[in-house]
């Protein structure tokens, strides 16, 4: 009786086993159709992914100093790029401190290429950003008015440690969006080692270049250039 | 891309998930001789709807890489309350807190395991393990019910728009948690063996 009891235990087993299988396979074979017919990039910061979003809120240069509006990263993004770098939209995203003395310094990396995009007559080829974060380092305290001023480049007394006027940090007033990240939420999703740290984005917002990937002297600037004139472009600004 | 906030594919997956209810309930009794039976009748209605969440759970995954796909196009609004792009393209929620998984494959193995478990219970109703077996599909189920509260949490506060998809997945969790307890429940009653 007991070895009757056992066979048909090994039976029902068996009918568990087979269900498995079928089921296995069919979770197998959806897997395979999905990942065959998708073509993902993954999400991170690094060179062939796609950033975080960065939802927060930005400061437009010539508004009041309280005037801050909703800032959406990914809604600068085309998702029917053709993937030629002679056209489309590319962003350059600078994530800075405005009490750290290395962006202070650094301010004119960002002027210089905004001059050179309106020299060019590019301004519809390459969109700037500045995230503007407050490090964890004791009078690294910051605050909308000193990120604005800093900006602007106008007279508050707080920038580069706190000691410093902001009107008197290095390079022209920024005429591009700046992003208040002063809770730090956008540099603890991108996970940055620190700051000044650039970031260009293809016009589908896949990383194109970082300062971590950089070249020896290769700046922002440089990056940009050839990023933009990657598949020729137009000779004033590509070269022959 | 813009679509209706209900789409083709989940208008199809909804019809599965409601064949199964309907099949479960006493209406359909009278359709096929193996649905004289209570048992075989939930049991079957319960294939359906694990079916019908675990093609959701696919497409959910397969949104999921769509949206990070190089020069892809979004399949649901991006302005409205049900934003599906929004939601599964969002990194921050997009995946598991535990095991970084997204959440359409995390759907497609639960509801996998429950499909082995209402399977195997259909083809060997009378085995000693049914019992554990249901109760572990009642646990499975109503352990993604827990998961489903906290997703919407997670859309009503900090992402402020709801995806169809994942609801419809909820929807379906529901429904199959309500039928492996009734199942639990009438294993210990005669109705079972009759």
């Amino acid at each position: 009786m007991r070895k009757v009891s056992r066979i048909q235990d090994n039976i029902s087993a068996d009918s568990r086993l087979g269900n498995f299988l079928a089921v296995f396979g069919i979770f197998i074979i959806t897997i395979i159709m999905i990942f065959s017919s998708t073509n993902a990039v993954s999400t991170g910061v690094g060179i062939g992914k796609i950033p975080p979003n960065i939802i927060s809120q930005s400061h437009a240069y010539g508004d009041a100093s309280n005037v801050w509006n909703d800032f959406n990263l990914y809604s600068h993004f085309d998702q029917n790029w053709s993937g030629n770098h002679t056209e489309g939209k590319f962003i350059l995203i600078e994530f800075l401190d405005t009490d750290c003395p290395h962006c202070w310094s650094d301010a004119s990396t960002m002027f210089n290429i905004q001059s050179d995009i309106e020299t060019y007559g590019i301004t519809d080829r390459v969109e700037l950003f500045v995230v503007a974060t407050q490090l964890s380092i004791p009078s690294h305290e910051t605050s909308r008015e000193e990120i604005v001023a800093f900006q602007e480049k106008t007279n508050f007394l707080g920038c580069k440690g706190g000691n410093y006027n902001c009107m008197d940090r290095e390079g022209g007033p920024h005429k591009f969006h700046y992003i208040d990240d002063i809770n730090t939420t956008i540099v603890s999703d991108w996970d940055l080692p620190g700051t000044p740290f650039y970031v260009i984005l293809s016009p589908n917002g896949i990383i194109v270049w970082d300062t971590l990937s950089a070249e020896q002297e290769e700046t922002a600037g440089i990056a940009l250039a050839k990023v933009i004139c990657k598949d020729g472009g137009d000779v004033s600004i590509c070269g022959e | 891309m813009e679509s209706d906030i209900l789409d083709y594919p989940l208008i199809f997956y909804g019809i599965i998930i409601l064949a199964g209810i309907f099949v479960s309930t006493p209406f359909s009794q009278n359709i096929n001789d193996i649905f004289s039976s209570k048992k075989n009748r939930v049991l079957i209605g319960l294939m359906l709807v694990i079916a019908g969440g675990y093609m959701i759970s696919a497409h959910t995954f397969w949104l999921h890489q769509k949206y990070n796909e190089m020069g892809g196009s979004g399949g649901c609004s991006a302005f409205s309350v049900f934003s599906c792009q929004d939601v599964i393209s969002n990194s921050l929620y997009n995946s598991d807190p535990v095991l970084g998984m997204p959440w359409g494959i995390l759907g497609m193995i639960a509801f996998s395991v429950m499909a082995i478990i209402s399977i195997s219970v259909f083809r060997n109703s009378e085995e000693k393990w049914v019992q554990n077996w249901l109760t572990f599909g009642t646990l499975i189920s109503g352990f993604g019910i827990l998961v489903a509260f906290y997703l919407i949490y997670l859309e009503i506060f900090k992402m402020g728009v709801f995806c169809q998809y994942c609801t419809g997945a909820h929807i379906a969790d529901i429904v199959a948690f309500a039928m492996f307890y009734y199942l639990l429940n009438m294993k210990e009653s005669a109705e079972w063996k009759s």
